[in-house]
This record gives C-alpha cells, structure tokens and sequence, in this order.
C-alpha cells in the first residue's frame, strides 16, 4: 500500500517538476515568471486531445502538441516579452510590465481555447496506449501510467543533456549567470532567451498532455490548478534551479498523495501554502537556490 | 435594452467595488511593494463585516469599519514577517497568503465552508460606495503632501537613500501594506453586502489579476489611474457582455495592448492629450509625470 503510495506520488511529482522546470528555466535568464506557461500547458494537452480524437497517431499527437507549445512560446517570445525587454526605462517596473503582459497572453490563449472547444472537459479515447496491467513487486502499475512515467523521465534526462552538454545550454547557463558577461563573450542574449522560452513552452507542453492523459481531462481552464502548484515547486526549489524545481516537484507530489491517502483532503492547499510562506521567511532560497537572490 | 437598464444599479455597484479594489493595489503597487495578498485581505474584509451584520447586528457603517480594520491589523501582523522580502518573493509569499486564507476559509463550518453565508442583508448602493471612494482619495491626497507622503516617494525612489536620511523604512513599508489590507477590506465588506453572499471561492487568483489589471491599464502614476482602470474595463466588459465569451478576449488584448504601447496606461494618454485637465488631475501629489519627471520629495 505505501509502495504504491510512493510510486503514485512520483509520478504525479514528475509531472509537476516537468511543468515547473519551464517557470524556473525562464526565471533563471530573465529574472520574471512567465505565467503565460499555464496557458500553453493547456494548449499543448488540447491539441494532443484534439488530434488523437481525430484518429492521428498517440506519438505523432504527442510531438504536435510539443510543436504547438514552442511556437506559442515562440509568438510569446516576439509579441509580449521582447518588446519589453526593449523598451527604454519606463516609469513601470519591467518586471511587473511583463508579468501582467504574460497574463494577458495566457487569458487570450485561454479564451480562445474557450472558443474553440467551449466549456466541456474533452476526454482521450479509452486506452490510447492499450491495457495491460504490470504487477512489479507490491506495485501495481497500469500501462499508461509506466509510459507516462518513462516519457517524464526521458523528458528530464533530455532536458539535462540539453542544459548540461549543449553549447546551447552552456549559453543558457551564461545568461543566466549574468546576461551582460555573456554579451561580451559573443553570445547572442536574445536568440538564447529565445530559446529557453521555447524549451520551457515545450516542457510545459509536455506536462499538459501527460498530465491530460494520466487524468484524462482536458479543458481551457485546466492550466489555472497548477498554476500556482508551479509557482510554490520553483520557490521550494529554489528559483532558477532546475534539479531544485524536479526535487520540489517529486516532493510536492508525494505529500498530496499522502495528504489525499492519511489526512482530511480539504485542508492541504492551505497547509501546502503555509509551509511555502514560512521557507520563504526561513530559506527563502529553497532547497537548491542561490544565496542572496531574495535581496535582488 | 431592458437587460442593459435594469442592471445598470448593479454595474454602478462593480464599479464601486472595482475602484476600491483598484485603489487597494494600487497604493502597493505604486510604492515598489510587490504584495499581492489583495484578495485575501478582500476576502477577510467580507467576511468580517458579514459576520458583523448576520451574527452582532451591527449597524452597516460598523460593518464596513470593522472590514476595513481587521485586514489592515491582520496586514500588520503579516508585513512583520512578510515585508522583509522583496521582488518575486515577496510576490509568491503574499500570494500564499491569499491562498492560506481561502484554505481556511474554506474548512471552518463556522463560516460555512464551501458553501460560505448567503441571504446577507443588501445594504450596498453607490453613492455609499461614491462617498467611499471619495474618502479614500481624499485621504491619499492628504497623505499625499503629508511628510509622510514624502517619505513614502522617497522610499519607492531608492530605499537605501531613504534610509540613510532617517526615514523609518520598516514602519513606511508596513503602512503601505496596511493601508492597501484597509482598501480592499472596505471593497470585500461592499461587495458581500451588495451580493448577498459570499463564499471563499469569489477570492481566487483570477479575481487577483482582474485587480492587478484595473491598476495596470489606468496607470500608475497617480490615484486617478486606479480608478480610471477599474471604471473603464468594469464598463467595457459589461458592454461587451453580449458578445459572450469573447469579452475575455478582447480584455486580454486590450491589456496587452496596454502593456505593450501605453505602459503609462489610460492617466497616461490622459495626460498625453490633455492641457486643460484641472489642475488636481495634473498636479496630484503622487505624480510623477506631473512634475517633469521629478517628485516633490526631490524638490
């Protein structure tokens, strides 16, 4: 029973880390939150749904709905964030301009999701990767569980490669750092931004539609739950780290499978927020953070 | 047209609430205090004045005292811990601390729980909220060219500058973050007695942004723009109301829009067009375009 607890909880947890890496990944080149990213989870889970109802491949949905994610992340890049992050000092703070743009984004994306497939939960169809149910152990695992647990990982392992092995990630990396240092060594800052808004789109993309596959409900307004889960995992983690973000996810996710499984279910929002306001006010780093950033 | 007539009372009543609402956040956001904790306190507003006219009897000015001070003393105790931080933090704390408050409302029975306290006398009409509006600005204003007002200019220009001239920036910050718990307190202890019920879900973070939004698009720079915004996209989304579901929309790209061309926002295009506006438009103390880009607390 624990076991199984624990493997749930992971898998949950993994789901909500890939989801969080894309908040942490922006937040570490650009210092802001990019809270468009709720929108595109929805939007990646959507277009999976809306092709597979329509016969297309499982996989080949799965790949579209990763393609919609990083042009949105792309169109985001070039219609909202870039512009602003041109613009000449302004009496507003930039960062507070580009959140709100971010929202306005996200709330259009929303809408006309809302347009398009109206306010019903769009389901996948039954079995979309066949039945069979796997007895590992004390676990029982069904098959669309195991492939969404080993697409997470493979995601994650991508993701590192990525990150940690790429000239792309070691640019990312760079800017991160700090953006100016990296101008000067030749790095094209606005091209590597530009990337890690489409990596974070499409990891969030990625979320969406397992998380829409493993629950099997899709809907316009399904990226405002996790929303604000993200936004208390990167803090946890510490912002701008992304094993910090996976770290916090997995931890997340196993304390509402076992807040859901041995503790009365209605009070664990408010004891998750609790918990995140209190580290902020004791470590505000989080787990994996730098030091200092909560001064800047 | 009969629908359009018969819920104007109602729109005035948003529009109240909205103003009060706006002014709350602004009065943060105009200070550099990225505290997004509005709902929370709006939530604590309404239900505190709620429960002072159900359970006491009390009296509707009472209610609405009562709404606005219990925030602003809940603000106090939470800016003692809160307010250390800042930026992004800051932000991600307070909006914990809305989400805290909802869990917590939501599972005392006392309150009714989900379902929340409903058939609550409608005591609400708009020039009560009018008169309050015009109190709460009159009131920034005096704070405005107060020493106060000066010190609070001289802690969103440069904190550390602030400081060193003497300037008690912990207590500044703490009024700050007060004053807006009291706004948008009387806004929530307004709203409860004009929709006749309540219940924690009307105090989620959607509401929040539509809040941040208000004070975005009418600009920031002065009082005036908070209220500018609230009035005008309460107004628009009910005239575009029978387009159905696309007023989301175009209040989305009417906020990007914002953003992205007019980040002085509608005070700004105001300011932009207007020579003639009265001089308490244009010279109101919180302003910074007012003065050529240079504060009063410079001077």
């Amino acid at each position: 029973m624990i076991w199984q607890q624990v493997v749930n909880g992971l898998a949950l947890g993994g789901l909500y880390g890939l989801f969080a890496v894309g908040y942490t990944l922006v937040f570490g080149v650009l210092n802001i939150l990019n809270l468009a990213q709720a929108a595109v989870y929805m939007a990646g889970a959507l277009t999976a749904q809306q092709l597979v109802v329509r016969g297309v491949n499982v996989l080949a949905a799965f790949f579209a709905g990763l393609a919609v994610s990083g042009l949105l992340g792309l169109l985001l890049e070039w219609s909202v964030l870039r512009p602003l992050r041109q613009r000449r000092a302004s009496l507003l703070d930039p960062r507070l301009l580009t959140l709100v743009g971010s929202l306005a984004f996200a709330a259009m994306l929303e809408s006309v999701a809302f347009l398009t497939v109206g306010i019903e939960i769009r389901r996948f169809p039954e079995n979309v990767v066949g039945l069979h149910v796997y007895h590992i152990g004390p676990v029982v695992v069904d098959r669309l569980q195991l492939v969404v647990m080993l697409l997470t990982l493979g995601l994650m392992v991508v993701l590192h490669w990525v990150v940690q092995r790429t000239g792309t990630g070691r640019a990312i990396r760079a800017v991160a750092e700090s953006t100016g240092h990296a101008r000067l060594m030749g790095i094209n800052v606005s091209r590597v931004i530009a990337i890690t808004v489409v990596l974070s789109s499409v990891m969030a993309g990625a979320a969406g539609i397992l998380i829409g596959v493993q629950s099997n409900m899709v809907y316009a307004y399904m990226g405002r739950h996790i929303e604000l889960k993200g936004l208390a995992i990167i803090v946890l983690g510490g912002l701008g780290s992304v094993p910090g973000a996976v770290l916090a996810g997995l931890l997340i996710g196993l304390a509402e499978v076992f807040a859901v499984g041995y503790l009365v279910a209605g009070l664990q929002t408010a004891v998750v927020f609790g918990i995140l306001m209190m580290l902020l006010l004791v470590r505000p780093r989080g787990l994996m953070g730098l030091v200092g950033a909560e001064r800047s | 047209m009969l629908d359009v007539l018969n819920s104007h009372g109602q729109l005035l009543n948003a529009i109240g609430v909205n103003a009060l609402l706006s002014l709350g956040m602004w009065i943060t956001l105009a200070h550099n205090q990225e505290a997004f904790a509005q709902v929370g306190f709006m939530a604590l507003g309404a239900y505190t004045s709620v429960l002072l006219t159900v359970w006491v009897g009390a009296p509707f000015p009472v209610a609405l005292l009562g709404g606005a001070l219990i925030p602003a003393l809940i603000a106090a105790l939470v800016g003692v811990v809160v307010l250390r931080l800042r930026g992004i933090f800051l932000a991600i704390a307070t909006v914990a601390f809305g989400e805290v408050v909802r869990g917590i409302l939501l599972n005392v029975d006392a309150v009714g729980g989900s379902l929340g306290i409903d058939s609550i006398p409608v005591k609400t009409t708009a020039w009560k909220e009018a008169l309050a509006i015009a109190a709460v600005l009159y009131g920034l204003w005096r704070l405005g060219i107060s020493r106060t007002g000066r010190a609070l200019r001289a802690l969103r220009d440069d904190e550390h500058a602030a400081a060193s001239n003497g300037i008690a920036v912990w207590r500044t910050k703490t009024l700050v973050f007060c004053l807006g718990a009291a706004i948008v307190g009387l806004a929530g202890a307004f709203s409860a007695h004009y929709m006749n019920f309540i219940d924690p879900n009307q105090y989620v973070f959607s509401k929040l942004i539509e809040i941040v939004s208000f004070v975005v698009v009418g600009g920031l720079v002065s009082p005036w723009g908070a209220v500018l915004g609230a009035v005008v996209l309460t107004w628009l989304t009910e005239l575009l109301r029978w387009t159905q579901t696309f007023h989301v929309l175009a209040n989305g790209a009417i906020l990007l829009a914002i953003v992205l061309f007019f980040p002085a926002g509608l005070l700004g295009i105001v300011h932009a067009l207007g020579a003639r506006l009265p001089p308490a438009w244009k010279w109101h103390p919180w302003s910074r375009q007012a003065t050529g880009g240079r504060d009063h607390a410079c001077d």
